[in-house]
Order: structure tokens, then C-alpha cells, then sequence
């Protein structure tokens, strides 16, 4: 044997690596003496590649498998989850939880709320997938959706023609029914003088048997056979008909005429994605005109249900024959696609939805509310364990000495996570009932959303409850059972540990006050936004002007009434009310009669100027005799420009054609000002004199009236209103109405903000409390040898104060750019200047509730007594 | 728990019993490769050996180290009573299809 012949050593090493720690003495030996007789039969070269193939041999042998396995357990160990580990892990949670108070509210308080907004979340989530599952056969069901692509744009739109549904019902075998729906019955419906608005569809009969709405009476067969019959809702038939029973009454919508009532539907369930009052049969018009919806199909769509064995490929196929038939020669290019009625809601979105829409887009942008402030919430519980790793090495080192294997460790903080997360879940649910119904109304889904806890949603609680926990749990979980035993029995963490994490506790702190401070700014220039829509100078007057709806009272008694009254100045008419956003255009031709641009209106009386306080620069006012006013109006500065007029002396008199032919002349020129709202700028406008448009009488009251003088307007109203109700409101009123929706995103953002903020100051209380308590003895000691309360307080405060004048610096301008450029002009064209005021306000705010957690802290550490923290080694 | 014997398993354990106290991974390799003119890894080899170890049919105890071994200990086994029931029982079944099925095998036929 040559000594001098040695095994390839990178073999041996990679061995020896691989199996670690466990025995291998035996195996190892054999591998060298097979090298060694190897030798004698082979070259050198074949010996080493043996050596090496033995080396793999092993490495992916069962025999080191199971040795390894083997190893990996201590001779105590029992890796079988035993009931009784289980009730010493309740055991030991519970004492944990129960020892140190504190750290467990704050735990469970602030995974409640980001638990709480998370389960709104879900909830809404799981109601939005319950859509339209109450339709028997619903799996069979789809519905025509249309592409259109043509130069420019690509279209999806989830109407379709209606001569389709005629085609695939006649046409195709394997659709059993095809249902044309018109989403055109929109009107008054007229009984016993009685007007209640409708809207509903027009349907073949059909409609009552593929899709599950129950009629309460009637028959779903038969009901909408004959032409004129309707179907109405059971709220509605109340609305209509009282107590009486409705059958076979009849009702008036104009224009489509009489409808015999046949039939009543139970009230529509929330989760249904069409939404009507009333179904209608179609008229022998709409069947006529069904030639023509190919190009113009935006009210109509198509429903139909599928035989068993047809695949909607097959429909899809058929349809893309008719799409080359009716579409040839156009410039644009049309594609028929099927889409099954469990996907319409959720779905990817089309134009021209039929009713509820619910797209991936909207949903995912509401999943950033849980996620802003659960995971801050999850962040904080992982730092305040970790942090608290101190007072649980002791535990672990004598676990992990007495047998305890790596993923029972894990598994022990998971669990004790899990109980944290199921008392928080409670907490939170507590929270979610209260919050749940302000939730809709803020989002303006109250009719169509439903968070009402089913079994479902419960169980997706309590699933999503252990999903986090097991998440949030998951690395302390690991960071414990990787502690070394004899580590964790000196009962110090390894100290270079606690240097690195500190930097990453500070991150994460920051970033949770970034969030905070951004909410706050957010908020306080919203509220500003708001002050200064509502205080805003329209440029007309705004007050003492209270609006009375005319509710079809002619408008000569109700000035000729009202102006009766001493407390009343001035009464004028107007079609609608100015200053709050709703502008009806009209189309003008511009100078060159090349294009027409969309002009917006309004119909006022003579009154209307001096009543608004706006100012005419040329020209004159309406004129007290109607008949001088035909095709009359009064323009403002910047149609001027915008036709190319001239200056305000010489457009008077001058003549604007309408893109309908009518010629007007402009009679005045009036000063711009805000005839629709500030979200959009002032924009080319003229008053026209049309009495048959007047929908409001604006009264000018006279300087000190209040509201006694109201009510006898309302007395004057009992006389000539007939049985219609007095309706008015102060203008300053109205203007306040139409700009809340600043207040329910002040409401909305303000609750995140709030919870964010609880947590950032939370996970910034658990931390400086953690500190406190490690540095106590250092705190005394220096107490001792004369250090100041003043500088204590200083000494413990000084990383939280960095903390936040960085989250400061970063947020400030960040903020105040989003807002200026994006968040701001997306909601509004005038907006309010942010100036230094309302950014003091937001750190204010931010600083005394940081600093008062901090503080609170630091303030009792150093006004302690010495001695009390000494006394004891 | 009623195991079964491999056919690898039932060479490995006779020739562990016939090298009687000298049965290790090298020797049992050698022994195997020379009766059956079969070549194996030695990780298969312990693999094998190791299902035995489980199903309790042999045990093992650590020898004296060896200098052609790099001063490493060898791992030794030996037959247990089960071990040995084992092989007895794989041969009887044999011996028994053997009788039923000697008629046919022969080869004078």
C-alpha cells in the first residue's frame, strides 16, 4: 500500500460536509478502504473516480437519509404531537400572555384594527362572489359581450345587438333561449294621477324562466307573453298601488303607453347584477327595429341559456359568421364573445354595463386599505416579539435542552401567535359590526353590497385569522427555535444581533409614521379643500336665496304668490340650480361652421341676474315681456373668446348658430363666473329665456328673515302646490350638500388614518417601553451619579425624536407633490393653495402624538427612583 | 409487523451470517460481488442494510479502527433471532415450491 496515494480530498470534504453532524465514521472507512483496494486493481485515476461515485453513492442514499433523519432528533425527543405538548403549549401561551399584560393588549389591540378594516374586506370580497348565484341552471347561462375595435380605440362593451338573440335562438340548436334585453323602460309611471319613476327592461317572456327571479304572483310563464303587460317589483307595486292588489291595473309610461300589470317580482336580491324595478314585454316596434341596433346596440343586450351539451365555443364560432355578415365593408371591426353569468361579477369590466359592476381593478384598489394598516399592525408584532426574545431565552434553552426539536419550538410561538390572533379576531369583529354599515354608505354600495356575516364569511375570518397569525408568527417562530441552546440558557441574545436589528426596528417605525403623517396631511388639506369649495367665490350671490322646487306648479302663480310676502325681495326662475355641477350643453357651431363645441345652458327668467348679483358688461337683461326674449341670450366673456367675437361691445347684437340650425343673438354679455362647479373650469356659457324649462323659483329674501318666514312661504305652497310637498332649501345649503363628498373622503381617509396611526404610535410605544426596561439599570446608575431628568429624558428620546423629524423630511414633500399634482386635480380645477399652515397642523399633530407616547415613557424612566431599580442584581 | 424480505435483502442478511463476525459495508460489498457477479455502490449497499437494521433482522456495534481505513472505525453486523426467522421462513417457502414444482424444473424432462 502507498501512503502516499490519498483519497481525493474534495470527496472526503463534500462527504463530510454533507453529512453534517451525523455519524459517519463507519461509512466514511469503508470508502477509503474500498480507494485502497481499488488501488491494487485499477489506475489511480479510476480509483479516485470510484471514490468520488461512492461519495455520491451515499449522499443520495436511503441509508444516510435515514441516519441524518435519525441525527436530527435528540434521544429525548418525540416528534409525534402528543395531546399533552399541546395543552403545555395552552398552558404556556396563556401564562406568557397573562404575565405580561401590557405587551399582549398592545399586541391584541393592534392586530384587532388592522384586523377590523381586513374583514370588511373580506366580507365585501366574499359577498362580491356570491353574485348571481341564485339563478337555477345559472351555469348555462351567458351572456353576448361585443368588441369593437376600430382606428383609435378598443372597445369592450358588455351590450350586444339585439337581432342576435332572434339569430341564436332561430339559428342555433344548441341555445335553448335567447333573451333580448332593452334597457329603455325609463320614465313616470302615471296611475290615478300618481307619478313614480320606474326603470326597468324591456324582455321577451322568456326572461321569467332562464333566469330565477320569483314572481310573488302571476305566472313566470306566461306573464310577459302578451304585448303592453309589465312586471313590477314588490317595493314598487306598494310605491304605485297601496294596498291594492295590482293585478290587471293599469299604468301609463310615456312614451311607450298603457302596461297591464302581470305579474309581481319578488324584491331583487343585492347580489344580483342586473338591477331593474319592472320588466316590460317588447313592443312589436323593438322587434322591428332590431335591423337597425346592429350599429346602435347601447341599450340592448343579450342573455341566453345554453343546452347541456354545447360548448359556448360553438356559439362564439356561429357568431363570429354573423359579425363577418353584418359588419362587412365598416371601418371598424366587431368580435362577439360569450361570458358566463358567474363571471360578469367580478369581472374584467366592460362598457355599457348593464347594472352592478364589480371590475378586478376596483377590487384590488380596495385591497390596499387592509394592507396599509394590517401589515404595519403585523410589523409592530414581530418587533415587540423579537424584542422581547430576553425574557423567553431561559424557556427555550431548557426546552431545546430537554429534547425540544427546531419545529416544535416553531410551532410553539406559531401557537401562541394563533391565540393572540383569535382574541384580536374577536376584538376586531366587535370593531367590523360597528364600522360596516358607515363602510357602505361611504362607498356608496349600500345597494348593492351586503357585509352582513354568512357562515361563509365567518370561516373566512377565522381562515384569514390563522393565515396571519401563522405569517406574523412565522418569524419570531424562526428566529427562537434557531437560537442555540447554549446561547439562550446565558439568557443574552447574541448581542451583534440586537445591533442589526435595531436599524431595521427603526425602518420600520419610520416607515409607519411616513404612512401616519401622510394620512394626516391628506386629511387636514382635504378639509381645507373643502372650506375653500364651499367659501368659494362663484361670483354670484349665494346668500339668502332659498330654492323652491316648482314640481310642475306654472311659475307665473308661484311668483306672482310668493312675491306677496313682505320677508321676499325678489323672485326669479331657473331651470337648475347654478354653481352645483350639472350643466346641460348644447351644441354651437364655431366660426368657421367647420365643428360645433358643446356650450353649457341654463333657462332664467328676467330676475335671475339681479338675484345672483352677476354683473352685465354690454348689452341688457331678458326682457319683462317674453315674447322679446325668443331665441335671445346672454352669453358670458368666454364663449366670446371662444367663438372668436370680438370684445363684449361689438358681440352684442351678433348672431350664434346652434349645430341644429337655430339661430340665437346675444341680447348681453355677462361676467364669467361658476355655472357649474370648481371641479371644472369656467367654460363657454349662455342664459336663454325658455319658461317651459323653469324648474325652480330662486327667492331673494330680504336681509334678517329666519325661519318662521319660511314656514309661511310654505303656507302660500299649501294654496297653490296642489298636493305636491314645499320644497326648498337655502342655496348655501345646497352648495354645502353638493361638496360633502370631500367630507366622506375626510370621514374614509380619516378612519384609516386613525387606525394607522394607533398603530405607528403602538409599535412605537412597545418599542421605547422595551428599551426602557433594558437600560434601566444604566438609567439609575447614571441618575445616580447626577445625571438631570432633563437629560434622561433626552438621552432615552433622542432616537425617536431623529425618527420623526426623518419621516418628517421624507413625507412633507412627497405629500405635498402627490397632492398638488395628482390627488388634488383629480378631484377638483380649483384648488386650494397648500401653504405652511396646514403643514405645522400636520406635524403638529404627528409630533404630540408621537412625542406623547414617547414621553409618556421616558418621563416615568427618569423621574424613577434609583433605587428601586438597583437594589436587586 | 410482518415484513417482507427483498431478494437483495435476503442475499445481504446470508452474507452477513456467513462471515459471521467480520460482516461490514467492505466485506459484505466484496462477498455479494463475487458470489453474484453483480457490481453495487456501496451506498446501495448500505441502503439495504439499513432497511434490515429497521426492520430489526440485524444489529450492529462499532469494531477496532483500522489503519487502511484512515484510523476509522468499522461498523459491524450481526444476525438477530428475528433475523434469523426470516431466512429460515424465505427458505421454506422456496423448499416448498420447490417440491410442488420439482417435477417440471427437472431438466431431464
Amino acid at each position: 500500500m502507498n501512503p502516499d496515494i490519498k483519497p481525493p480530498k474534495l470527496a472526503g470534504k463534500i462527504f463530510t460536509w454533507y453529512c453534517n453532524r451525523t455519524a459517519n465514521e463507519d461509512f466514511h472507512g469503508d470508502l477509503e478502504e474500498l480507494f485502497y483496494k481499488d488501488l491494487r486493481h485499477h489506475s489511480i485515476r479510476k480509483a479516485k473516480f470510484l471514490y468520488w461515485k461512492g461519495v455520491f453513492s451515499f449522499i443520495f442514499s436511503y441509508a444516510m437519509r435515514q441516519r441524518k433523519r435519525r441525527s436530527a432528533y435528540h434521544m429525548f425527543s418525540s416528534t409525534t404531537l402528543t395531546p399533552i405538548m399541546f395543552v403545555n403549549y395552552v398552558k404556556t401561551a396563556s401564562r406568557n400572555l397573562a404575565k405580561h399584560k401590557f405587551f399582549t393588549i398592545l399586541n391584541v389591540f393592534g392586530l384587532s384594527l388592522g384586523m377590523s378594516v381586513t374583514l370588511v374586506f373580506i366580507a365585501m370580497l366574499a359577498f362580491i362572489f356570491t353574485y348571481d348565484n341564485f339563478h337555477t341552471g345559472g351555469e348555462r347561462i351567458y351572456r353576448v359581450t361585443t368588441q369593437v375595435l376600430d382606428k383609435d380605440r378598443n372597445l369592450d362593451f358588455a351590450s350586444a345587438p339585439a337581432g342576435l338573440a332572434q339569430k341564436l335562438e332561430t339559428e342555433l340548436p344548441g341555445v335553448e333561449k335567447a333573451i333580448p334585453i332593452q334597457k329603455t323602460l325609463n320614465g313616470d309611471a302615471l296611475y290615478n294621477e300618481k307619478k313614480i319613476a320606474l326603470n326597468g327592461y324591456f324582455t321577451s317572456p322568456d326572461f321569467l324562466t332562464v333566469f330565477s327571479f320569483p314572481l310573488l304572483k302571476g305566472n313566470a310563464a306566461t306573464a310577459l307573453s302578451n304585448p303592453q303587460s309589465i312586471v313590477i317589483t314588490e317595493t314598487e307595486a306598494t310605491k304605485i298601488f297601496g294596498t291594492k292588489d295590482p293585478m290587471g291595473e293599469v299604468i301609463t309610461i310615456e312614451p311607450y303607453g298603457d302596461f297591464a300589470v302581470t305579474g309581481i317580482l319578488k324584491d331583487l336580491p343585492k347580489n344580483s347584477h342586473m338591477t331593474f324595478k319592472a320588466l316590460a314585454s317588447r313592443t312589436a316596434s323593438m322587434a322591428l327595429e332590431s335591423e337597425q341596433q346592429w350599429k346602435d346596440f347601447a341599450n340592448s343586450y343579450v342573455y341566453f341559456l345554453l343546452s347541456e351539451h354545447t360548448s359556448p365555443s360553438d356559439v362564439e364560432r356561429y357568431m363570429a359568421g354573423v359579425a363577418e355578415e353584418k359588419y362587412k365593408g365598416q371601418s371598424f371591426e366587431v368580435t362577439f364573445s360569450v361570458q358566463p353569468l358567474n363571471k360578469i361579477v367580478p369581472g374584467p369590466g366592460h362598457e355599457n354595463e348593464i347594472g352592478i359592476s364589480w371590475g378586478f381593478l376596483a377590487i384590488s384598489l380596495f385591497a390596499w386599505m387592509p394592507i396599509i394598516i394590517l401589515v404595519p399592525a403585523c410589523t409592530n408584532y414581530v418587533n415587540l416579539s423579537i424584542s422581547r426574545s430576553l425574557t423567553r431565552m431561559k424557556e427555550i434553552g431548557v426546552r431545546k435542552v430537554m429534547g425540544g426539536q427546531k419545529q416544535q419550538i416553531f410551532f410553539q410561538f406559531i401557537f401562541e401567535t394563533t391565540i393572540t390572533m383569535l382574541i384580536a379576531l374577536v376584538l376586531s369583529y366587535l370593531i367590523f359590526e360597528m364600522i360596516r354599515g358607515e363602510f357602505l354608505q361611504l362607498v356608496g354600495r349600500s345597494n348593492s353590497l351586503d357585509l352582513a356575516p354568512t357562515v361563509t364569511t365567518v370561516l373566512c375570518f377565522i381562515l384569514f385569522a390563522f393565515l396571519v397569525a401563522f405569517f406574523a408568527g412565522a418569524v419570531p417562530a424562526i428566529y427562537f427555535s434557531k437560537i442555540k441552546p447554549v446561547v439562550a440558557l446565558k439568557g443574552k441574545p447574541e448581542t451583534t444581533r440586537r445591533s442589526n436589528s435595531l436599524p431595521l426596528r427603526k425602518i420600520v417605525i419610520t416607515a409607519q409614521f411616513v404612512l401616519s403623517l401622510a394620512f394626516i396631511m391628506v386629511i387636514v388639506v382635504m378639509l381645507q379643500q373643502y372650506r375653500y369649495s364651499v367659501n368659494f367665490d362663484f361670483g354670484f350671490e349665494q346668500q339668502r336665496v332659498l330654492d323652491v322646487g316648482l314640481q310642475g306648479v306654472d311659475h307665473n302663480i308661484v311668483k306672482n304668490e310668493f312675491t306677496k310676502l313682505s320677508t321676499v325681495e325678489r323672485v326669479s326662475m331657473s331651470s337648475h340650480l347654478v354653481g352645483l355641477g350639472f350643466t346641460p350643453g348644447r351644441y354651437v357651431l364655431t366660426a368657421d361652421k367647420s365643428d360645433s363645441v358643446e356650450i353649457a345652458t341654463m333657462s332664467i327668467d328676467e330676475n335671475f341676474i339681479s338675484n345672483a348679483g352677476l354683473s352685465i358688461i354690454a348689452g341688457r337683461n331678458f326682457s319683462e315681456r317674453p315674447t322679446e326674449n325668443a331665441n335671445v341670450v346672454i352669453v358670458n366673456e368666454e364663449l366670446i373668446k371662444k367663438l372668436k367675437l370680438g370684445d363684449a361691445l361689438s358681440a352684442v347684437d351678433k348672431t350664434i348658430l346652434l349645430a341644429d340650425g337655430q339661430e340665437l343673438r346675444i341680447g348681453g354679455v355677462i361676467k364669467n363666473f361658476h355655472y357649474s362647479s370648481i371641479t371644472v373650469p369656467i367654460g363657454s356659457f349662455f342664459f336663454e329665456y325658455d319658461p317651459s324649462r323653469f324648474q325652480y323659483a330662486n327667492v331673494k329674501l330680504t336681509p334678517g328673515t329666519d325661519f318662521s318666514d319660511i314656514e309661511s312661504m310654505a303656507t302660500t305652497w299649501t294654496k297653490i302646490g296642489g298636493e305636491t310637498k314645499f320644497n326648498a332649501k337655502f342655496f348655501s345649503d345646497e352648495l354645502q350638500d353638493a361638496y360633502s363628498f370631500y367630507l366622506d373622503f375626510v370621514k374614509m381617509f380619516g378612519f384609516l388614518g386613525v387606525l394607522a396611526i394607533t398603530v405607528a404610535c403602538l409599535g412605537m410605544l412597545g418599542t421605547i417601553v422595551f428599551i426602557i426596561r433594558n437600560r434601566l439599570k444604566e438609567v439609575s446608575i447614571r441618575k445616580v451619579m447626577g445625571a438631570s431628568s432633563e437629560s434622561l429624558v433626552m438621552l432615552l428620546s433622542k432616537d425617536f425624536v431623529i425618527i420623526m423629524v426623518v419621516a418628517a423630511v421624507v413625507t412633507v414633500p412627497g405629500v405635498f407633490w402627490l397632492l398638488k399634482n395628482l390627488l388634488l386635480p383629480s378631484i377638483s380645477y380649483y384648488i386650494v393653495d397648500i401653504g405652511a399652515l396646514e403643514i405645522a397642523i400636520s406635524l403638529t399633530i404627528m409630533v404630540a402624538l408621537g412625542m406623547g407616547t414617547v414621553l409618556s415613557q421616558t418621563l416615568k424612566a427618569a423621574n424613577a427612583n434609583p433605587v428601586d431599580n438597583l437594589r436587586n442584581e | 409487523m410482518k415484513h417482507y424480505l427483498g431478494e437483495l435483502e435476503e442475499l445481504a442478511l446470508l452474507a452477513i451470517a456467513s462471515l459471521v463476525s467480520n460482516a461490514y459495508g467492505v466485506s459484505v460489498k466484496e462477498l455479494l460481488e463475487e458470489r453474484t457477479g453483480r457490481t453495487m455502490t456501496i451506498g446501495a449497499l448500505h441502503s439495504t442494510i439499513t432497511r434490515l437494521e429497521e426492520k430489526g433482522y440485524v444489529t450492529s456495534y462499532l469494531g477496532e479502527p483500522t489503519q487502511e481505513r484512515g484510523g476509522r472505525r468499522k461498523r459491524l453486523y450481526e444476525l438477530t433471532k428475528s433475523g434469523k426467522a426470516a431466512l429460515h421462513e424465505a427458505k421454506s417457502i422456496r423448499d416448498d415450491l420447490w417440491l410442488s414444482a420439482k417435477a417440471e424444473l427437472s431438466y431431464t424432462k
